[in-house]
């Protein structure tokens, strides 16, 4: 099991990201996956998929 | 997405990390790619444990991941492991990916680091050091799976030339002929007179397989693709798309065949669709905001009954000829004009069932087909001719060059240019013929005796009863 931290009065942002794929026909194309954790109302929020507001 | 997101905290929860009482931003750069699918579970937590300082951000550092995630923290598997893994050898970095698409994407070359993990504590302990993951091994479909062979067929000659010299030209055949005459079984036995798939060609057809995801354990696809839809088969199931882009079965027969059998009956919208992957070799996908392309080289093999009733010809029908017209007026001109054979097959015989079984099977007509297809290809290097793979390939000039008859085949090819009225296509499709018929018969002329075996598979009884009926 993996270590829980202790979030409270860590402040400040928290950033991690990484690569992965997304198939135009057989071809993949490369996407970031940027994660962004900051002080505020608590919630889970994905942007940049097509299909959810903007689409 | 929003499935995602619940996914992505279940699983999170399930390896003892709670989502931090935050507000947590993803983001997928760039927005404007057909960012759809179940595959960014896995990214979007592994980069949401970076943030949480739970994840050192240099492991992952040389990695690209893709992954489903379940709500108990294991890793499901996704399509498109084979060209993520290509794509991430592009990019010079290793693949992440779930344990069942590992086999997959091991194909992709033999330096390219894989992390297969089946669940998320697995993938994690790798990280640590603590339990190492092996990297997986590639495997190959065994080709012991048994294909039907040409030697089961008795009696059906000339159809069985016909499937012969659609092997050897790589010419799309339409075959009418009344029910239980063999049509389907004849189609089914093309793939095993045609040659192996090389090396290259295989891996085109797994990354098809594998964005449908219908790479068995993620063996290598090793035989030519069979496909036979029904002709129920919608748009999107034959050409692809929906909702979720996935190939087509249009596409899943890239480099093989697709049959069609009881062509009339397909939605005539579905059988136009089919025109452009015939002229062009790849399916577009036209979406809202961009165009997806699937390579989409096919062999069609298509079948009919003569009329609607499914009985005999025009004269032993209860309806009459008009039933047949009718009928066979359903397919379009454009789509029988992409059909360089066109044969008649009559019913089979209680006698030709008792027939010795013939002496040539597969193996044998394969050897012919082989040879044949090996002149073509050093044609086609000879005139530089880049991309062409069969004679069903050439159009207009080449064909001219490499197709031009001796003085005897001339002078009969003008004559039934006159009296059979050959339109410039069928002109075009009797030259194409008669060149594979010179590349069977070993011969580097095209003869008298080829044009005439050429203009025999025009299909001219359905032409004729289109002129009746308009």
């Amino acid at each position: 099991m993996i270590a829980r931290r202790n979030w409270v009065g860590t402040g400040g942002s928290m950033y991690g990201h990484i690569s992965t794929l997304a198939f135009v026909g057989i071809e993949a194309r490369a996407v970031e996956v940027q994660v962004r954790i900051t002080p505020g109302r608590a919630a889970l929020v994905i942007v940049g998929l097509p299909g959810q507001g903007g689409g | 997405m929003a499935e995602s997101s619940e996914r992505v905290r279940n699983a999170l929860h399930a390896v003892g990390l709670g989502l931090p009482f935050k507000h947590v931003t993803v983001n997928l750069a760039p927005a404007d790619l057909p960012e759809e699918g179940s595959q960014f579970d896995l990214p979007i937590l592994l980069a949401m444990m970076v943030a949480m300082g739970a994840l050192s951000p240099e492991v992952i550092a040389g990695f690209t991941a893709i992954g489903e995630l379940a709500l108990d923290g294991s890793i499901r598997a996704v399509p498109g492991a084979l060209p993520a893994a290509i794509g991430a050898n592009a990019m010079r970095k290793g693949l992440i990916c779930p344990a069942e698409c590992g086999p997959e994407a091991a194909w992709a070359g033999e330096d390219i680091d894989i992390i297969a993990a089946p669940h998320l504590l697995s993938l994690v302990n790798h990280f640590k050091g603590q339990q190492v993951l092996a990297r997986p091994k590639p495997a190959l479909s065994s080709p012991t799976t048994l294909q039907p062979d040409l030697a089961d067929v008795r009696g059906q000659e000339s159809a069985k030339r016909a499937l012969e010299v659609a092997a050897a030209g790589g010419h799309n055949l339409l075959m009418t002929g009344p029910p239980g005459s063999g049509k389907s079984m004849l189609a089914a036995r093309l793939p095993s007179i045609l040659p192996p798939l090389s090396p290259e060609e295989m891996l085109e057809v797994s990354m098809v397989h594998s964005l449908a995801g219908e790479l068995m354990g993620g063996k290598l696809a090793t035989q030519r693709p069979f496909r036979a839809p029904h002709h129920s088969a919608s748009m999107a199931a034959l050409v692809g798309g929906g909702s979720r882009p996935r190939p087509g079965e249009v596409s899943l027969a890239h480099l093989g065949v697709l049959f069609l059998d009881e062509l009339p009956e397909f939605q005539p919208g579905v059988l136009d669709a089919l025109r452009q992957p015939l002229e062009t070799g790849e399916t577009i996908i036209a979406r809202a905001n961009h165009r997806i392309h699937y390579p989409s080289r096919i062999q069609l093999i298509a079948a009919m009954n003569p009329c609607r009733c499914g009985g005999g010809t025009g004269s032993t029908c209860k309806r009459g000829a008009r039933c047949a017209a009718e009928y066979q007026a359903r397919i379009s001109g454009p789509l029988l004009d992409r059909i360089d054979l066109q044969i008649e097959v009559p019913a089979v015989s209680a006698a030709d069932l008792l027939l010795p079984p013939p002496s040539e099977g597969s193996a044998e007509v394969g050897a012919w087909v082989a040879r044949a297809r090996a002149l073509q290809q050093a044609r086609f290097e000879a005139l530089g001719a880049k991309g062409l793979r069969t004679n069903a390939d050439c159009t207009g000039r080449l064909l001219e060059d490499i197709a031009r008859p001796d003085a005897e085949g001339a002078e009969l090819l003008r004559r039934a240019a006159e009296s059979l009225q050959l339109t410039a296509r069928g002109f075009h499709r009797t030259m194409r013929v008669a060149r594979t018929l010179a590349d069977l018969d070993g011969s580097e002329a095209v003869a008298r005796v080829h044009i005439a075996e050429a203009l025999s598979y025009r299909g001219e009884t359905l032409r004729q009863q289109h002129a009746h009926a308009a």
